[in-house]
């Protein structure tokens, strides 16, 4: 008798079993949803700690270059590089030198060879424009 | 409707609701004290310190660089006196006695701004208590070199002396406040705002007008002819006379800005080249002729005849020896003191005056530097009795190094004073440029035909007057000795002389003008032209051969 009760009628018992799968269908691609966003979180954290520990060498690749920049300084010292010079290599200045000083002198050719020089400077411009036509690399010759 | 009333879905639907309710409340908007507290485990807000900028010469070499560098402490509560040992010899002896004992508070400075190879020692020991924070040391590799210009700073990288006191609104860079993600082991992790690291950048920069090489060349020899003379003192300043720009500034003696033991001495802090006021003697001669000869009041074919000292008012000026029949050229070539005083016995006081602070005497030259001296000169009302016969000797006048060659910088480029620059570019955080460091011309205060005689008389007196002994073969080199008694209470004092010597190159289109100055030698000579001028001349042979 009271198994009887808890039975459900045939009609809605048809219903129930009809909306069965759907619920299956739905609670899956709920679960598969949340599933996926755990899924995204996970990879986005993973992309946090990597850029978080490019960060890090960033920070420490910048630290050695600001080392190696007050080493180079250090290196470049003009004092260090003449006592090195004088006491390591054993340099020193000649007292025998002099300075002479040539000042520039603009020279005129003479006008046959200006003529060849312009010359020669026409048929070189002619062959690059007849190379530069044919294989059409003007800029790069340029 | 009976039927759902009783369907166990319709409970679980609640049920289910109810949840991701409270899942909302609880993640999405939880109560601010929850916030709060998830907040300070997963977040921090911390102070970055900034490096300052940097300084730098003309060819791009660092002179002042800041590092990192770690700052060391101990949190008493957390920490063992019995670990104290382990420390020794990596912190300051007077902090390692101190925390051998037991200690009261939070927080215990050991030490500051530890390099690497040691602060690396001392986290590898791993102590309980001992903790560390990330700062920035200020670093100046080439050493003593340029010291006075460059300056130094505070522990706490704020400006103190020099060009770092002078720009440090440029140089400096407050802490940055950075919001910091924490991982799970309370480490800083830099991804709350990306672009932003956990360090603060500071590319600002001041580039200097000065060249390493020449200024250690300008050091080196400056050194050598102060301990040959065993001086108290000593400055040179070259500098390029047709912009002002100045190449080279030394001074001694001198420090290490890395070591602030050697700050001890005030003496060695002050630069000469400019916060150094005396009275320049000979040198200054070119200056008064140059106007004498300007103002028509001493013709070129005027002589007088040199009888070896003159009487004005109640002092007698000597001279080293007879000079006999002198003019305005030769009077500048043998430095002859009875021709100067006789050229300025008829001379307006209040004209000179004025030429004299036109030269630039008398007022800061406004150069990018701080601590810069006046000098010393009368108003001319109180110029009275022998003084315009001493200043035209160059004595009883104060003027800096920097203003004397400035002054003699109008001789060599044609009558124009140049205002001296120091800075060749000044740029801001982020490249912006703040400051650029051009010529300027003061104003022209000879004409150039008196300018045209003045180097050639300044180039007499190293061809055959008192500076022979500046001359460099090959090079058309001219200039002027001097060699200043030194005031002190009641009169001049005895046995304490300024010898200096200023001089240009080449003579005819001058590129450099080098001023020496060497205070109180108390060893061998103390003549301008036996102890600057040889000075002089090796710095100029030096500089050739690199040139």
């Amino acid at each position: 008798m009271n198994s009887c009760a808890l039975e459900l009628p045939r009609c809605c018992s048809q219903r129930v079993k009809a909306r069965g799968p759907l619920w299956i269908l739905v609670c899956g691609g709920v679960v598969s949803l949340l599933m996926g966003l755990v899924g995204l979180r996970l990879y986005s954290l993973n992309l946090e700690y990597q850029l978080a520990d490019i960060q890090r060498q960033i920070v420490l690749m910048e630290e050695e270059q600001s080392r190696l920049e007050k080493d180079l300084a250090g290196l470049l010292n003009p004092t260090r590089v003449y006592s090195y010079a004088r006491s390591e290599l054993g340099m020193k200045a000649s007292a025998g030198i002099g300075v002479v000083r040539v000042a520039a002198v603009r020279t005129v050719p003479p006008a046959s060879q200006a003529y060849d020089r312009v010359e020669a400077g026409v048929i070189r411009k002619a062959l690059v424009w007849l190379v530069d036509s044919v294989s059409r690399k003007a800029s790069a010759r340029q | 409707m009976k039927g759902l009333r009783k369907s166990p879905w319709l409970l679980l639907a609640v049920f289910i609701l109810v949840l991701l309710f409270r899942l909302y409340t609880r993640h999405l908007d939880p109560d601010p004290r929850i916030r709060s507290q998830a907040g300070s485990q997963y977040w921090a807000r911390l102070k970055v310190a900034a490096p300052r900028g940097f300084i730098r010469d003309r060819n791009g070499i660092a002179l002042a660089i800041s590092t990192p560098a770690l700052s060391f402490f101990i949190d008493p509560t957390l920490w063992d006196p019995g670990n104290a040992p382990l420390l020794q010899d990596l912190i300051p002896r007077e902090r390692l006695e101190r925390i051998s004992t037991k200690m009261e508070g939070r927080y215990f400075p050991i030490a500051r701004k530890v390099d690497p190879p040691i602060s690396e020692r001392i986290i590898n020991l791993k102590l309980p208590g001992l903790f560390w924070v990330k700062e920035t040391k200020r670093i100046y590799p080439q050493g003593n070199t340029l010291c006075h210009v460059l300056g130094f700073c505070s522990i706490d990288d704020t400006g103190l002396a020099g060009t770092e006191l002078f720009w440090d609104r440029v140089l400096f860079a407050p802490p940055e406040g950075r919001i910091i993600a924490k991982d799970a082991k309370g480490h800083f992790v830099d991804v709350a705002l990306p672009g932003h690291t956990l360090t603060a950048d500071n590319d600002s920069l001041v580039q200097l007008t000065i060249d390493s090489r020449l200024q250690h060349i300008l050091e080196q020899r400056l050194k050598e002819g102060m301990d040959s003379h065993r001086a108290e003192w000593a400055a040179a300043i070259l500098v390029e006379p047709s912009t002002g720009m100045i190449l080279g500034m030394a001074s001694l003696p001198d420090f290490n800005p890395n070591v602030r033991t050697t700050f001890a001495d005030k003496e060695s802090l002050r630069n000469n080249a400019l916060s150094r006021v005396f009275e320049p003697g000979s040198t200054f001669k070119p200056i008064i002729m140059s106007n004498l000869l300007d103002n028509g009041e001493v013709s070129l074919d005027s002589t007088i005849n040199c009888q070896g000292k003159i009487r004005v008012a109640d002092v007698t000026i000597h001279d080293i020896k007879a000079h006999g029949k002198v003019n305005p050229i030769s009077i500048i070539a043998d430095s002859c003191n009875v021709g100067m005083v006789t050229g300025v016995k008829h001379s307006e006081p209040f004209r000179t005056y004025s030429f004299l602070k036109r030269c630039g005497f008398g007022d800061p030259s406004g150069i990018e530097l701080p601590g810069e001296e006046s000098g010393l000169i009368m108003p001319p009302s109180q110029w009275r009795g022998s003084v315009p016969a001493t200043i035209a000797i160059g004595q009883g006048i104060g003027v800096t190094p920097l203003q004397l060659a400035m002054a003699t910088a109008s001789i060599a480029n044609g009558g124009t004073l140049m205002k001296p620059f120091i800075v060749s570019e000044i740029r801001r955080k982020g490249g912006k440029l703040e400051y650029q460091g051009k010529p300027f011309a003061v104003g022209e205060v000879m004409s150039a035909r008196t300018s045209q005689l003045m180097r050639e008389a300044m180039r007499q007196a190293v061809e055959k007057g008192t500076g022979r002994t500046a001359a460099v073969p090959g090079v058309k080199v001219a200039g002027k000795t001097g060699t200043a008694q030194v005031p002190g209470a009641g009169g001049y004092l005895k046995g304490d002389y300024t010898p200096s010597f200023v001089g240009f190159w080449p003579c005819d289109d001058p590129k450099y003008l080098l001023l020496v100055v060497i205070g109180n030698p108390r060893e061998g000579d103390f003549l301008g032209g036996k102890v600057a001028a040889p000075v002089f001349r090796s710095i100029v042979q030096d500089m050739e051969l690199i040139s």
